[in-house]
């Protein structure tokens, strides 16, 4: 059993592809609006099923072969911690505990 | 002799959206069903009541999974009256699936201590953005003038279960003959006793089934006056608790604006000067309950297509309905024949496109409610004049093939 700390889309938010522009995500419980860009929206996709930071991390230096790891896990952080307080993600352990 | 025309209104391709145009509507309104159990003498919605089916609750089902994949953020549903619906509270749910959020609009009379308990379950408190209930009057003897009787002492119950369950309840009064001298009235009952945060105005316009009860139902350019005079003075009273959108108390204001923009030495007001109205067409679409797909429900003979038959995406953007009404705003008052010569063409708006449909049957001609030269007597309100409709009919409507 690990303690590392999951994230995932919370399943009630919908979110709509605005192209090159990125994405809207729309939380109808808070009535809340955040707009994402492409590279938000790439994680927004990717964590449609629980992910560990590290996780992110790893997808965001797939999609984008550039970037640096160091980046790429500060980068997710920064994500998380923005979305966080307008609960369009939930937090969970590893073994499904919330 | 050679018959001559007046110079076309400029129109664009109207099967081209403006640009900037978002890919979907954030809003819609829904017109659940046609049914009613009241019949109000100046209802807008009484023509399409008797002319079309309800869809059944598969079709509107189908409909919320639609707008949910597109991303419609909130839905308003209206009839008719929604309670007569006895699946409802289902097609509430199947909004909530579908992430997104709603509102009502009722008249009240329906509305039960069962009604209280059945919002309670699953999230539908939490989905509710208002319940808007129709109040016309402050006692039954003229609330109940233009409705069946016994309707306002319903109404007002289910005003008032809501209020005490903590809902989140509006009201909206529609001025018209018989209560334009009960306004102070209904603004004490529905502030000071009701204890309501403020409510909204309109007035009862010549369409639905005030066509039948016109002279009795809509207001003289006196009652009018009157009306934009009294409910200014109220809002005033009242701290600026009464809103309007359109009507007399928003007569009122845009009117206001003028005469201050006029007495500062100014030639126009930014955004005026253009069949400009209110830009609803710009965020939202109506359905009507057949699944017929409208650019307003005011505006329900302007088929844009039909639910399951037509892409709602593709409509959106591309119906030459709807875009014609975007386009109105292109569309100077000074090209319009009844306008041409006003000195105040730069600081009006041209009203409401579906009173103006509802009264003239044309989309580009002005509403003479809004009419600063008919408000100050200097103009009657008429019908437009021949040139005027031909004017309107030779700018509205063409296609890229066509040009």
């Amino acid at each position: 059993m690990s303690d590392a700390k999951t994230y995932r889309a919370n399943e009630v938010v919908s979110c709509v592809d605005e192209g090159e522009d990125g994405a809207m995500l729309y939380n109808p419980d808070k009535d809340d609006t955040i707009l994402l860009n492409p590279s938000g929206r790439a994680v927004w996709s990717f964590i449609t099923a629980p992910r560990t930071l590290d996780d992110i991390a790893g997808h965001l230096t797939t999609v984008y072969p550039g970037i640096a790891r160091e980046q790429a896990v500060h980068d997710a952080e920064e994500f998380i911690q923005s979305l966080l307080p307008d609960f369009i993600l939930v937090e969970q352990k590893t073994d499904g505990a919330v | 002799m050679a018959q001559t025309y007046p110079e076309p209104l400029p129109m664009p391709d109207v099967t081209e959206p403006p640009p900037g145009l978002s890919r979907f509507p954030k809003s819609l309104d829904l017109s659940l069903t046609g049914r009613c159990n009241l019949k109000c003498r100046y209802c807008f919605y009484a023509d399409e009541m008797t002319a079309l089916n309800d869809m059944p609750a598969a079709r509107w089902h189908a409909l919320f999974e639609e707008l949910g994949k597109l991303g419609v953020q909130n839905v308003s549903l209206s009839g008719g009256e929604v309670f007569t619906r006895p699946d409802l509270f289902e097609l509430i749910d199947g909004i909530i699936a579908n992430k997104m959020r709603y509102g009502i609009l009722t008249n009240g009379t329906l509305i039960t201590e069962e009604t209280i308990k059945e919002f309670a379950k699953g999230k539908r408190r939490l989905r509710l953005d208002s319940i808007q209930v129709s109040i016309d009057g402050s006692c039954a003897e003229i609330h109940d003038q233009s409705r069946p009787p016994k309707s306002f002492d319903r109404a007002l119950r289910g005003l008032r279960l809501l209020k005490e369950a903590g809902f989140p309840v509006a009201v909206r009064v529609t001025v018209n003959r018989a209560n334009v001298n009960d306004l102070p009235n209904v603004a004490r009952l529905l502030i000071e006793d009701v204890g309501l945060p403020g409510f909204s105005t309109n007035e009862a316009e010549q369409m639905g089934s005030a066509r039948c009860y016109g002279e009795n139902v809509v207001l003289t350019n006196a009652e009018r006056k009157q009306a934009m005079e009294t409910l200014t003075n109220l809002n005033k009273k009242y701290n600026g608790r009464i809103s309007a959108t359109a009507g007399p108390l928003a007569a009122a204001a845009h009117f206001a604006e003028i005469e201050k923009a006029c007495a500062e030495g100014k030639t126009g007001i930014p955004g005026r000067g253009t069949l400009c109205s209110c830009g609803g067409v710009f965020t939202k679409l109506a359905i009507l309950h057949d699944g017929t797909i409208v650019p307003c429900n005011m505006l329900p003979k302007l088929v844009m297509g039909v639910f399951g038959h037509h892409s709602l995406a593709e409509v959106w953007r591309e119906s030459p309905a709807i875009n014609a009404v975007r386009y109105r705003r292109r569309i100077p008052l000074q090209s319009l024949p009844s306008c041409k010569d006003c000195s105040y063409a730069g600081f009006c708006a041209g009203g409401c496109p579906g009173s103006a449909m509802a009264r003239f049957g044309r989309l580009n001609v002005r509403d003479p409610l809004v009419c600063y030269r008919v408000f100050k007597g200097e103009e009657k309100d008429e019908p437009p004049s021949a040139e005027e409709l031909k004017a309107a009919d030779a700018g509205g409507g063409r296609t890229r093939q066509q040009r």
